[in-house]
C-alpha cells in the first residue's frame, strides 16, 4: 500500500474510533440526564389521579339546604396552604372528637382551630346545620364562638391554623381583603343503585372528572359507554331556590328538572340508570350510591416549606429539617472518626513499612473490606455494636459501622495520593536535616492533600447514599439526634421508609431530589477547596 | 483552610437555628381557648428516655401517630418504631432489643411460651387489591382468590377479565398480614412457590400499583395507595361497616406485645385503648374496637 | 594539612545488597574549596556523595564499610544524622522546590529547627536569598508558589533554601544538568562566590563545568576513584592513562 493510501486508511480509522467514542459519551450523558432528570422532574412536580367523593367544582360563599338565606364563607389563616376544601373535611373539623389537625390535608402539623361566627342564634343554627350531618351531628368541644367581626378578624389572623365560618353580609369587603377565603367543594354525584351493581365480577365505580358532565348533556347515552352496565342513562336534576339552586344548574342540560325534594330522591332511587348532582351531605342522609371521581392533578411538589419543617407521621406531613440535619452530624462524625485513622494508616503503609508479606495481606485485606457491600457490614454492625456491646439501635452503633466501612476506601485512596508525591520532596526534606516525622506532616501530608481530600469525599458519598448499613444501626426515629445512643433518620433512610412504607411516593422523590442537591454540594465545595490547594501550591 | 473550616462551621449553626426555628408549627397559639387534650392516664412527670418499639408494618402507621400525639404529653419521652414486620417485632420484645412490640396476628405456641402477651388495640380487615389499570374485575369469590395464589387459576380470562397472565404478590413469612390471609383465605389450600414477595403493606401496594395484572392484598388502612382498587369478596365489600356487622370474614386484631409492660410502656398501651386513641385508629382508616 | 580537609573519605564500601557500588574509596575535601567529581554515568559519584550527609541511610538494603570524617569527627558514631544535615547541604539534580511560596521554602530548614520569630526569619530568608543571587528577582513575589518561577530560579531557591539552615558544606549533585546554559553559567558563578564562605563538593557530568569552577577533582570510573588532585592537573596532566582517555572524550 503506498503513503497516500494508508494515510487515508488511517484517517479513516481515526474517524471511526472517535464516532464510537462520541456514542458512547453521548450514550452515557443520555443516562445521566435521564437518571438524574426523572427524579429531578418528579421531585418537583407531582402528576397523579386522585379519587374523590365530591367534583372539582367549588363555591365560596356556602349554605346549608335549611338556610338558604344565610350562606357562610370559610376563612383561613394564612399559614395554611390550602386552596380548596372538601365538604367532608369541612364536616369533620367542626365535628370530631379529637382536634383536626391540617396534616390530613394540607400535610402540615398544624391542628386546627375552627371557630363559628355567632352573633345571634340565627347564625348560630345556619353555620350548625352547615357543617353537621347525620352521623357527625356534634359540634366538637374545641370549636370556638366568637360574636363580633373585630374578635373573628383578630383570631383568624393570630391563631395559628385557625378556620371559620363568617357570614356574608356582616363583613365589609374591604375588611375580608387580606383574608384567606378557601372554596368548599360541595358535589358529588349519586346514581341509581343498580349502576354499580356487579355483573360478572365487573363494577363501575368511578368516573373522570372531565366525563361527569357528559352524563347529564347527552354525549353518553348508556352505562356501559364508560363500563358500567346495559342501562340507559337518566340524568335528573333538583332545582329550588336553596343552593342545590345554583350548584347544579348547567348549560345544555337535558336532565328532567324536579323541583319538589322527596320526589327528586324517590326517582333516583327507584329509576334504572338515573344519575345526579346531589350535595355531599345528602349522600350519606339520603344513603344514596354515588360514583367516586378522578381528578387529574399536576402540583408543585418540593417547595422550600419541605426543607424547613419538622418531619411529622413518619414523613407524611411536615418537611425533612430534622433528618437533613442528622444526615450532616452523621457525615461529621464519620468523617471525624474516620479521617484521622484512615490517614494515618495509609502514612504507615506508605511512608514506614516495608514491602513485606504482612503488609501484602494487610493491603489485600484492606482491599477485599473496600468491596463488600454495605448490608454486610450493616448485619455486623447490628449483631456486634447493636447487641453485643449493647450499644442499641443508635447514632453511636451507625457511626462506628459507617467508619467501618468507608475507612478501607480512605486508606487506599490517601495511599494513593501519598504515593504519588514526588520522593525528591521528601529527599529535599530530609537534606535540610528534617526529621521523618516532619517531612511527612509538613511537606508530604499538604502535598497529598487534594487526593487525600478527594478520597474523603467520595467516603462521604457512600455514608449519604448507603441504606442497606444503617437500616439496621441508626434506626428511623425522626427528630433531631438528641444523644449518642438515640436513633436518628437520615435522608437515605427516609426515602426507605417512605416508600416501604408507602406513606407518599411523591415525599420519596422531594427527598430524593435533596438528597442530590446535597451531594451536588458536597461535591461542588470539595472541588473548590482542592482547587484553591492548588492554586495555592502550584500557582 | 482554618478560615474555610471556621465558615463552614458557621453555616451550620445559622443552619442549625433556621432548622430549630421550623419547629414551632406545633405550638399552641396564642389566643386559643384552653381546651384540654382528654388525657386518660394519670400525668406523670418523671416519664422520660429513649424507647424503641418495632413490628408489624400494618399497625406502623397507628403507633407512630399515637407516638406523635402522646409526645405533646410527654415531651421527654423519645420513642421510635421500627417496621420490622410481625414476626421480628416480637423476636425482638422476647430479645429486649424492643420494650414494646406489635403484631398483625395472633401468637404462636411458641411465642406464648417464652412469654409473649398480647393486647387488641385495633382491628383490621385485609383487602384484597389489584392493579387498577389492567384488571377490570372489581370482585370475586374467597374460593378463586384462593385457587389464584395456589396458582390452580393463572389468567384474568377465567375470570372473565383479559386475556392476561396473573401477577400474584405474597408477603414474606414474618408478616401477621401473611398469616392472617393464610388462614381466612386460603385455608387448608397451600400458596403458590412462585408468588413474588413482598416485604411489608407498603411494598405490596407499591408492587400491586405499579404492575400490570398484579394482585395481592393488604390491611385496610392501605387500600387508597396509588394504582389499587379493593375487590370485594363474595360481594362483601372490605369496609369498617362490615367488619363490625361480621360479613367481611378476612379480618384480624391488631395487638401490641410486651413480656412485661414498663411504666411508660403502659401509659402509652392504655392511651393507645383510650378513646383518643381509638379516635387515631378510626383516622387511619384502621377500624376502632368494638 | 589534615587539618584543612572538611570531609575525609577513608576506604569506603558500600553495597547495594548484594552489588558494590564503591570500592575503597577515598577522598580529601577541602575546607573552602570546590572538589568536583567526575566520570561516566553510574560510576558512584551520586552515591558517594550521598554518603557524606548519610542520605543514603534512608536507602533500604545498603551496607556501608570504611568512614567518613567531617571535621575529624566519624560521621556515622560521633554525630547525630539531623545536626549532621544541618551542617552538611545537599541540592539536587532536579530543583525540587516544596509545593508552598517561596518565602516558606527558604524558611522551612530555619524553621524545623526551632527558629519562630517572625522578624529574625525575615531576615534569614532574605539574606538566603540574596547570597544565591535570586533575592531580586522574587522580591515582589515572596508569597507565591515557589513552583510557578522558572528552573534556573527554581535551583537558585534550592540553595537559597540550603544556606538558610547555615551550613558549612554544601553538596551539589549534578545541580545545573537540568538547567539552561544561561541558567547554568549563573549558578557557576555563584558557586564561585559561596566557596569563600562553604565548602563544595559537586557531582558533575560536565567537565568543562568541573574545569571551570573547581579546585580539585576526582575521577570515579566503575565505582574506584581512578584518579585524584588538583583540577589543572587532572585536566592538563593526569597521570593515569583512564583519566586521560575519560578527559579527552575517548569514553564517557
Amino acid at each position: 500500500m503506498n503513503i497516500q493510501q494508508s494515510t487515508r486508511r488511517a484517517k479513516r480509522e481515526e474517524k471511526v474510533a472517535k464516532s464510537v467514542v462520541y456514542l458512547f459519551v453521548f450514550l452515557t450523558l443520555s443516562v445521566l440526564v435521564w437518571i438524574v432528570g426523572y427524579v429531578l422532574f418528579k421531585g418537583f412536580v407531582t402528576i397523579k389521579d386522585t379519587s374523590y367523593e365530591v367534583t372539582p367544582s367549588s363555591i365560596e360563599s356556602i349554605a346549608s339546604e335549611k338556610y338558604p338565606e344565610e350562606p357562610y364563607l370559610l376563612i383561613v389563616h394564612d399559614k395554611v396552604r390550602v386552596d380548596e376544601i372538601l365538604y367532608e373535611e369541612l364536616i369533620e373539623m367542626y365535628t370530631k372528637r379529637r382536634q383536626a389537625n391540617w396534616g390530613d390535608i394540607t400535610q402540615q402539623n398544624l391542628k386546627i382551630w375552627p371557630f363559628m361566627y355567632a352573633g345571634n342564634t340565627s347564625f348560630y343554627d345556619a353555620a350548625s346545620e352547615l357543617v353537621t350531618s347525620e352521623e357527625s351531628d356534634e359540634i366538637g368541644d374545641h370549636v370556638s364562638y366568637i360574636n363580633t367581626p373585630e374578635e373573628a378578624l383578630s383570631y383568624i389572623e393570630n391563631v395559628e391554623g385557625s378556620a371559620g365560618l363568617v357570614p356574608v353580609g356582616v363583613f365589609s369587603e374591604d375588611q375580608l381583603k387580606d383574608v384567606k377565603v378557601v372554596p368548599v367543594r360541595m358535589v358529588g354525584v349519586a346514581v341509581n343503585d343498580g349502576v354499580t351493581a356487579i355483573i360478572d365480577n365487573m363494577q363501575l365505580r368511578e368516573i373522570r372528572s372531565d366525563e361527569v358532565d357528559h352524563l347529564f348533556d347527552g354525549t353518553y347515552t348508556n352505562w356501559n359507554q364508560i363500563g358500567g352496565p346495559d342501562l340507559r342513562i337518566v340524568p335528573i336534576v333538583y332545582q329550588d331556590s336553596s343552593i342545590y339552586g345554583e350548584l347544579t344548574t348547567q348549560l345544555g342540560n337535558i336532565a328532567e328538572v324536579y323541583t319538589d325534594k322527596d320526589d327528586f330522591i324517590s326517582t333516583l332511587k327507584n329509576t334504572e340508570g338515573a344519575v345526579a348532582r346531589v350535595l355531599f351531605k345528602d349522600l350519606e342522609e339520603e344513603e344514596l350510591t354515588s360514583l367516586s371521581i378522578i381528578k387529574h392533578e399536576v402540583k408543585r411538589n418540593l417547595t422550600i416549606h419541605y426543607l424547613i419543617e419538622e418531619p411529622a407521621r413518619s414523613g407524611a406531613w411536615g418537611g425533612i429539617s430534622t433528618i437533613i440535619i442528622n444526615t450532616l452530624v452523621l457525615i461529621i462524625f464519620t468523617l471525624v472518626f474516620s479521617s484521622p485513622i484512615g490517614v494515618m494508616a495509609a502514612i504507615y503503609l506508605i511512608e514506614y513499612s516495608t514491602e513485606n508479606r504482612f503488609i501484602r495481606i494487610l493491603r489485600l485485606g484492606t482491599e477485599t473490606l473496600a468491596g463488600i457491600p454495605s448490608i454486610v457490614f450493616g448485619l455486623f454492625g447490628y449483631i456486634f455494636f447493636v447487641e453485643l456491646l449493647d450499644m442499641g439501635i443508635g447514632f453511636i452503633s451507625a457511626t462506628l459501622t459507617v467508619t467501618l466501612m468507608i475507612l478501607p476506601t480512605i486508606i487506599r485512596t490517601s495511599e494513593e495520593a501519598l504515593k504519588s508525591v514526588p520522593n525528591t520532596f521528601r529527599e529535599g526534606s530530609l537534606a535540610l536535616g528534617a526529621t521523618k516525622l516532619t517531612t511527612i506532616y509538613k511537606v508530604v501530608l499538604p502535598a497529598a492533600s487534594p487526593g487525600i481530600l478527594s478520597g474523603i469525599i467520595l467516603a462521604v458519598g457512600r455514608v449519604i447514599g448507603e441504606t442497606a448499613v444503617l437500616i439496621y444501626t441508626l434506626g428511623s426515629n425522626y427528630e433531631l439526634v438528641s444523644s449518642p445512643t438515640s436513633s436518628a433518620r437520615v435522608l437515605s433512610l427516609h426515602i426507605y421508609n417512605l416508600f416501604a412504607e408507602a406513606i407518599s411516593f411523591e415525599r420519596a422523590f422531594s427527598t430524593a431530589t435533596v438528597l442530590i442537591f446535597m451531594i451536588l454540594l458536597v461535591n461542588y465545595g470539595t472541588n473548590t477547596l482542592i482547587g484553591r490547594i492548588n492554586t495555592q501550591q502550584r500557582s | 483552610m482554618e478560615k474555610r473550616l471556621s465558615v463552614m462551621i458557621v453555616l451550620l449553626m445559622v443552619a442549625a437555628t433556621i432548622f430549630a426555628g421550623g419547629k414551632q408549627e406545633t405550638q399552641a397559639p396564642v389566643t386559643a381557648p384552653a381546651s384540654a387534650p382528654a388525657v386518660t392516664a394519670t400525668y406523670d412527670s418523671t416519664f422520660k428516655g429513649d424507647l424503641a418499639f418495632g413490628g408489624s408494618t400494618t399497625v406502623d402507621p397507628i403507633i407512630t401517630a399515637a407516638i406523635e400525639e402522646w409526645k405533646e404529653l410527654y415531651p421527654n419521652v423519645h420513642i421510635s418504631y421500627e417496621g420490622v414486620g410481625s414476626s421480628t417485632g416480637i423476636k425482638g420484645v422476647l430479645a429486649g432489643t424492643y420494650s414494646l412490640g406489635a403484631a398483625s396476628r395472633e401468637l404462636k405456641a411458641a411465642e406464648a411460651a417464652s412469654g409473649a402477651v398480647t393486647t387488641a388495640v385495633a382491628l383490621d380487615a385485609i383487602a384484597v387489591v389489584v392493579n387498577s389499570n389492567s384488571v377490570s374485575l372489581s370482585n370475586l369469590s374467597v374460593e378463586d382468590v384462593a385457587k389464584i395464589y395456589a396458582g390452580e387459576i393463572t389468567n384474568w380470562k377465567e375470570l372473565g377479565g383479559a386475556d392476561s397472565s396473573i401477577v400474584v404478590f405474597n408477603r414474606d413469612e414474618a408478616s401477621g398480614t401473611y398469616e392472617t390471609f393464610e388462614k381466612k383465605v386460603m385455608g387448608k389450600t397451600e400458596f403458590m412457590k412462585a408468588a413474588s414477595v413482598t416485604t411489608g403493606n407498603g411494598d405490596m401496594a407499591a408492587k400491586v400499583g405499579a404492575t400490570p395484572n398484579a394482585i395481592g392484598y393488604v390491611g385496610l388502612g392501605f387500600i387508597s395507595e396509588k394504582g389499587l382498587k379493593p375487590l370485594s369478596l363474595n360481594g362483601v365489600e372490605a369496609s369498617i361497616k362490615n367488619v363490625y356487622n361480621g360479613t367481611y370474614a378476612v379480618q384480624r386484631n391488631l395487638n401490641v406485645v410486651f413480656t412485661e409492660l414498663g411504666k411508660i410502656e403502659d401509659a402509652f398501651v392504655n392511651y393507645i385503648l383510650s378513646k383518643d386513641g381509638q379516635d387515631i385508629v378510626a383516622d387511619l382508616d384502621f377500624i376502632p374496637l368494638p | 594539612m589534615v587539618e584543612n580537609n572538611k570531609l575525609s573519605a577513608k576506604r569506603v564500601d558500600l553495597f547495594y545488597g548484594d552489588f558494590q557500588a564503591l570500592h575503597d574509596v577515598s577522598l580529601n575535601m577541602e575546607k573552602n574549596k570546590v572538589t568536583a567529581l567526575i566520570g561516566p554515568s553510574g560510576c558512584g559519584k551520586s552515591t558517594f556523595i550521598r554518603c557524606l550527609n548519610r542520605m543514603n541511610d534512608v536507602i533500604e538494603g545498603v551496607t556501608i564499610h570504611g568512614d567518613i570524617l567531617y571535621d575529624g569527627k566519624n560521621i556515622r558514631t560521633d554525630f547525630d544524622v539531623i545536626e549532621l544535615r544541618k551542617q552538611i547541604g545537599m541540592v539536587f539534580q532536579k530543583p525540587n522546590p516544596f509545593p508552598m511560596t517561596v518565602f516558606e521554602n527558604v524558611a522551612y530548614g530555619p524553621k524545623i529547627h526551632g527558629i519562630k520569630d517572625k522578624t529574625r526569619l525575615d531576615e534569614i530568608v532574605e539574606t538566603s536569598l540574596r547570597d544565591a543571587a535570586l533575592w531580586d528577582e522574587v522580591k515582589d513575589r515572596l508569597h507565591k508558589p515557589a513552583l510557578g518561577i522558572s528552573g534556573g530560579q527554581q535551583q537558585r531557591l534550592c540553595i537559597a533554601r540550603v544556606l538558610a539552615v547555615n551550613p558549612e558544606v554544601v553538596l551539589m549533585d549534578e545541580p545545573t544538568s537540568a538547567l539552561d546554559p544561561i541558567s547554568t553559567s549563573r549558578i557557576e558563578d555563584l558557586i564561585d562566590v559561596l566557596k569563600r564562605d562553604y565548602t563544595i563538593v559537586i557531582v558533575t557530568h560536565n567537565m568543562q563545568q568541573a574545569g571551570r569552577i573547581s579546585d580539585k577533582t576526582a575521577f570515579f570510573y566503575q565505582g574506584v576513584i581512578v584518579e585524584d588532585g588538583p583540577t589543572e592537573k587532572i585536566f592538563f596532566n593526569p597521570e593515569n592513562p583512564q583519566t586521560e582517555a575519560y578527559i579527552t572524550g575517548k569514553f564517557g
